[in-house]
């Protein structure tokens, strides 16, 4: 239960000539487009946050982002390179793992398999307290909040996968660290079993009581966890924010199009200024901007021009009127109670989400592949972009 | 289809009747040697090749006690087990060094280590004789025991072995507080377990089997001979005595087959995979 | 925010840090190398340093010799014999335990219900010691009362002859050689894939050729592998003998190499020979120990 602090917090991998190392073949296969100075690769920039204690705050970015990084580093198994690091106040920059008072989970759980799930659990705490009968009532405390009190005497090959990450779970919070590490805990699971556990997580955040700092790709996972959601990219942090200011308010076009599922639509349209007031010209049709954001642009100094235009699934509408730009239907996937509807616009795919069934309960539409409709979309669901640096230019 | 069966079973029974016969030529030396050990004196200069009784243990009392073989028995025991011992912890540590750091030279060490393979111990024996004795370690076990603690392949199979181990055990470790010494004792060693008993079954035989070195660094104090020297001197004083020589060399055996035994089990689990039926 | 401060405490952790893992790398491997420089390399330098020195009895050098050393050791009359005894024990031992170890191993290849029996057999004599197994073949090999006269009704004086003590040499050597090289050759043959085979099945190649040409060249990497590790051992013998006939009877014909460095080495105190023997039987063995390692990694040729 404490505050975790980040500033300026940066991590970069020294060039190493002749010697082939694990991070060099990283950033060849994912993040070829991070940093390369004379220093070496930068794998983190710059990352400040201030974690309040019990805080649940979610990293979440695609591969090679940073985000593990960020993590190993403050659990000191990766060095800082610049930048401070406070746990609880104090500064920790140069204290060992064991010393910083944390506990972590692995993706892949990492259990002692020779042990017990009972002495997997003990094994930290003997390091710490002597009392045999502290250990004992620490560990059966902990199993009994993540249910595995029964598995007690098994190891860990005859436990499921999902058992599995619950030990590894119970032995990171069995030493009541002050701060929880998880690094894509649920990857390892199957899809249903990943719904499962994060329902769990949940839950079983309400009984524990401690900062957390959880890592995934998975940002459905991110959204649903996370008090707050740190998006990463490329090393830089894109965003920080609640998951409904993230997706409400994306900072920039990478974000908009990673939270939200399906992802956003993005068109390459041409924003005009007429009478003081913008609006958006696509392909020849005219929506105006909202007043807000208009008034926001105007003190961003936005310049008319070329912008890219996003709109979510959701907020487009099928309609039958030739005012609206013209789609193809191309396939269609009935997914119950949502259909998705992938439109050919121009060439390019596009995703239109729409209830299955409209107030009167009757399926809405026959939808023929290869049959031409129309779109159409409310002013204020635009989300518009510099071209670009991709920021969100009503921000 | 009957008829292949069966061509193929005649088939098998003649090879596997063969292969017994050439087989037990082979161990012939063996069951010499056992049938010799329960031999009288007299029944010995008959060349008939069983004893009159597999029950006359007198040549084995005769050895261990007249021939000394119990104190060498003994010797090669200690020297075995702590030479293996000390030559296995030698080896986890340098793996681990390996395995789990870099360090400058880490390239250099290792293959000077390596290197220690391409060098026959025959070539450096009369120069380590003079070390050995320079260093006061003549006539005891250690002398006996030094030249064998460096292994190069079993350093090499250990990293191997702990390389696959994944990293995210340490480093769980780590976070729970456990440091280098501890995390191989707690951890990486009984993980490794069964590649670590089958390297201490190899080197404790090859210790035990030892018969050059030992003969020389003990050259001038009979009592710290090992066994396999020890029976070499039983017959020093007559020609005639070969059935307390075979007796001491059945007793030298045990260990020897017993492990031997071991290493077949083992053999059948990991390393020769499926190569060995039974 | 990059201030002073924050450069100092990072370049001094890393420091600190990579202090501290050298530190513990050296303790790790402190003990491995010491013992490796002090037994093997150490002796090995000087080894080659009294090569080429004058040493004299307690083992000290005395002076620089240059290659008088090698000179005196190559003229001897002694050694051109030695030499010629090394590599005839060497080719013909390894030559028959191949013949016998790959033989084994056909005939054993298939998994029979009583394979674990001859399997058992055939690999047994692995475990016997070097000492062993010379006092049984000696008492096997006497002249008086051994069993190998009694059987083939002969009245030889094993040890009398020359040759027939390289015989009794050899068949000891080979004896010892074969339980190991027969583990070898079986696993190498097991891990052809079985679909060879049976394509020669289909194809209706006899047994034989399809031993000649299809599993001997695939397990060829196996054979060099015993190919090499044999001579070594086979050129570096001298032990064995030196127990069967004693040292003193080191003047015989079936000297080799090693025996002789082990003479001068033990009884008459001349280390310079002694090094220079060493030296040359290294050499000698060199290039295949080197070999052997390459074929070790490709225990057998898949296509």
């Amino acid at each position: 239960m404490a505050s975790v602090s980040l500033k300026n917090i940066k991590k970069i991998y020294p060039p190493v000539a002749g010697e082939r190392r694990k991070h060099q073949t990283l950033s060849d296969e994912h993040g070829a487009n991070l940093e390369k100075t004379e220093c070496g690769i930068i794998a983190v920039q710059d990352f400040s946050i201030e974690i309040h204690d019990r805080e649940f705050v979610v990293l979440v970015g695609p591969s090679g982002c940073g985000k593990s990084t960020t993590l190993r580093m403050i659990a000191g198994l990766e060095e800082i390179t610049e930048g401070e690091l406070y746990i609880d106040g104090k500064l920790v920059n140069e204290l060992d793992p064991k010393d910083r008072d944390i506990a972590m989970v692995f993706q892949n759980y990492a259990l002692y398999p020779h042990m017990t799930v009972y002495d997997n659990m003990a094994f930290a705490l003997k390091k710490r307290t002597s009392s045999k009968e502290e250990i004992d009532r620490k560990v059966k405390e902990a199993a009994a909040i993540l249910g595995i009190t029964e598995y007690l005497d098994r190891k860990p090959k005859s436990l499921s996968g999902g058992q599995r990450q619950r030990v590894a779970i119970g032995r990171a919070i069995v030493r009541n660290p002050k701060c929880m590490l998880m690094d894509e805990p649920l990857s390892n699971l199957d899809a249903k079993l990943r719904n499962q556990m994060r329902a769990e997580l949940i839950r079983l955040r309400k009984k524990i009581d401690t900062t957390f700092i959880y890592v995934t790709h998975d940002q459905t996972e991110a959204m649903t966890l996370g008090d707050r959601i740190v998006v990463m990219k490329d090393g830089f942090v894109q965003q920080i924010g609640t998951p409904q200011e993230v997706f409400d308010k994306p900072s920039n076009q990478f974000v908009a199009g990673f939270i939200g599922t399906p992802q956003m639509n993005f068109f390459q349209v041409v924003l005009k200024e007429e009478n003081g007031n913008f609006h958006v010209n696509l392909d020849g049709f005219r929506i105006p901007v909202v007043h807000e954001d208009n008034i926001r642009m105007k003190a961003n100094g936005v310049k008319s021009g070329n912008i890219i235009l996003g709109l979510r699934p959701d907020s487009l509408s099928l309609v039958d009127s030739k005012d609206c730009p013209e789609v193809h239907i191309g396939v269609v996937e009935m997914m119950g109670t949502n259909v998705h509807l992938h439109l050919e616009y121009k060439g390019k795919d596009i995703i239109l989400v729409t209830q299955a069934k409209d107030e009167n309960q009757h399926l809405k539409m026959d939808y023929i592949s290869d049959s031409v409709m129309h779109f159409s979309f409310l002013p204020q669901s635009m989300y518009l972009f510099d071209v670009e640096t991709g920021k969100n230019l009503a921000l | 289809m009957m008829k292949r069966k069966t061509r193929n079973l005649i088939q098998d029974s003649l090879v596997s009747t063969v292969a017994i016969a050439l087989g037990l030529i082979i161990i012939f030396p063996l069951i010499y040697c056992l049938c010799g050990a329960f031999k009288t004196p007299h029944e010995f200069l008959t060349p008939k090749l069983l004893p009159g009784s597999f029950m006359n243990f007198s040549n084995f009392r005769e050895a261990l006690e007249k021939g000394d073989l119990l104190r060498y028995t003994v010797n090669s025991f200690i020297i075995a087990l702590a030479g293996t011992s000390i030559r296995l912890v030698f080896s986890i540590l340098a793996a681990f060094a390996f395995a789990y750091y870099d360090f400058k030279f880490k390239n250099l060490c290792f293959f000077l280590i390596l290197g220690t393979m391409m060098i026959p111990a025959d070539v450096l024996l009369a120069t380590n004789y003079l070390t050995v004795s320079r260093l006061h370690l003549l006539n005891s076990y250690m002398g006996v025991m030094a030249i064998s603690f460096v292994s190069a392949s079993q350093m090499f199979m250990l990293r191997q072995r702990f390389k696959s181990v994944p990293k995210d055990m340490r480093e769980a470790a780590q976070i729970d507080g456990y440091g280098d010494i501890s995390y191989m004792v707690n951890v990486l060693i009984p993980i490794c377990k069964p590649v670590i008993t089958t390297l201490f079954v190899h080197s404790f035989i090859a210790l035990w089997n030892a018969y050059l070195w030992p003969l020389i660094i003990t050259a001038s104090s009979p009592h710290m001979r090992t066994i396999m020297v020890g029976i070499t001197k039983l017959n020093s004083w007559e020609d005639e005595n070969y059935q307390l020589v075979l007796a001491g060399v059945c007793i030298s055996l045990v260990p020897s087959l017993m492990l031997f035994m071991i290493m077949r089990r083992n053999m059948k689990k990991g390393g020769m995979d499926g190569a060995l039926v039974g | 925010m990059r201030g002073g401060v924050t450069m100092k405490t990072g370049s001094t952790l890393r420091q600190r840090q990579r202090a501290k893992t050298r530190k513990k790398v050296f303790l790790l491997l402190l003990p491995i190398m010491l013992f490796a420089i002090l037994f093997v390399y150490y002796p090995f330098i000087r080894t080659i340093v009294n090569s080429f020195s004058l040493v004299n009895a307690k083992g000290i050098i005395k002076g620089f010799a240059g290659f008088d050393n090698y000179a005196y050791t190559y003229g001897r009359k002694d050694f051109l014999p030695a030499l010629r005894h090394t590599l005839t024990i060497a080719a013909i031992n390894v030559s028959i335990t191949l013949f016998i170890t790959i033989s084994l191993a056909l005939l054993a290849n298939k998994k029979r219900r009583l394979s674990p029996v001859y399997e058992t057999l055939f690999t047994l004599p692995m475990s016997v010691s070097m000492s062993a197994a010379c006092m049984i073949f000696k008492s096997m090999f006497s002249p008086s009362v051994g069993f190998i006269n009694y059987f083939f009704g002969l009245k030889l004086g094993w040890y009398e002859s020359q040759e027939s003590a390289l015989a009794a040499v050899l068949i000891l050597t080979i004896w010892m050689g074969i339980g190991f090289d027969f583990l070898l050759m079986l696993s190498a043959l097991r891990a052809i894939p079985d679909q060879i085979i049976e394509a020669t099945r289909v194809d209706g190649i006899s047994p034989f050729r399809r031993i000649v040409k299809v599993q001997i060249p695939l397990i060829s990497p196996t054979i060099f592998y015993v190919l090499c590790t044999n001579l070594v051992l086979a050129m570096m013998t001298s032990a064995p003998m030196i127990i069967i006939m004693g040292v003193s009877s080191a003047a015989s014909a079936t000297n080799t190499l090693m025996s002789m460095m082990y003479q001068s080495g033990f009884s008459s105190s001349d280390y310079g020979l002694a090094a220079v023997l060493s030296i040359s039987a290294f050499t000698l063995t060199l290039g295949f120990t080197v070999l052997s390692f390459v074929f070790e990694r490709k225990k057998v040729h898949y296509q």
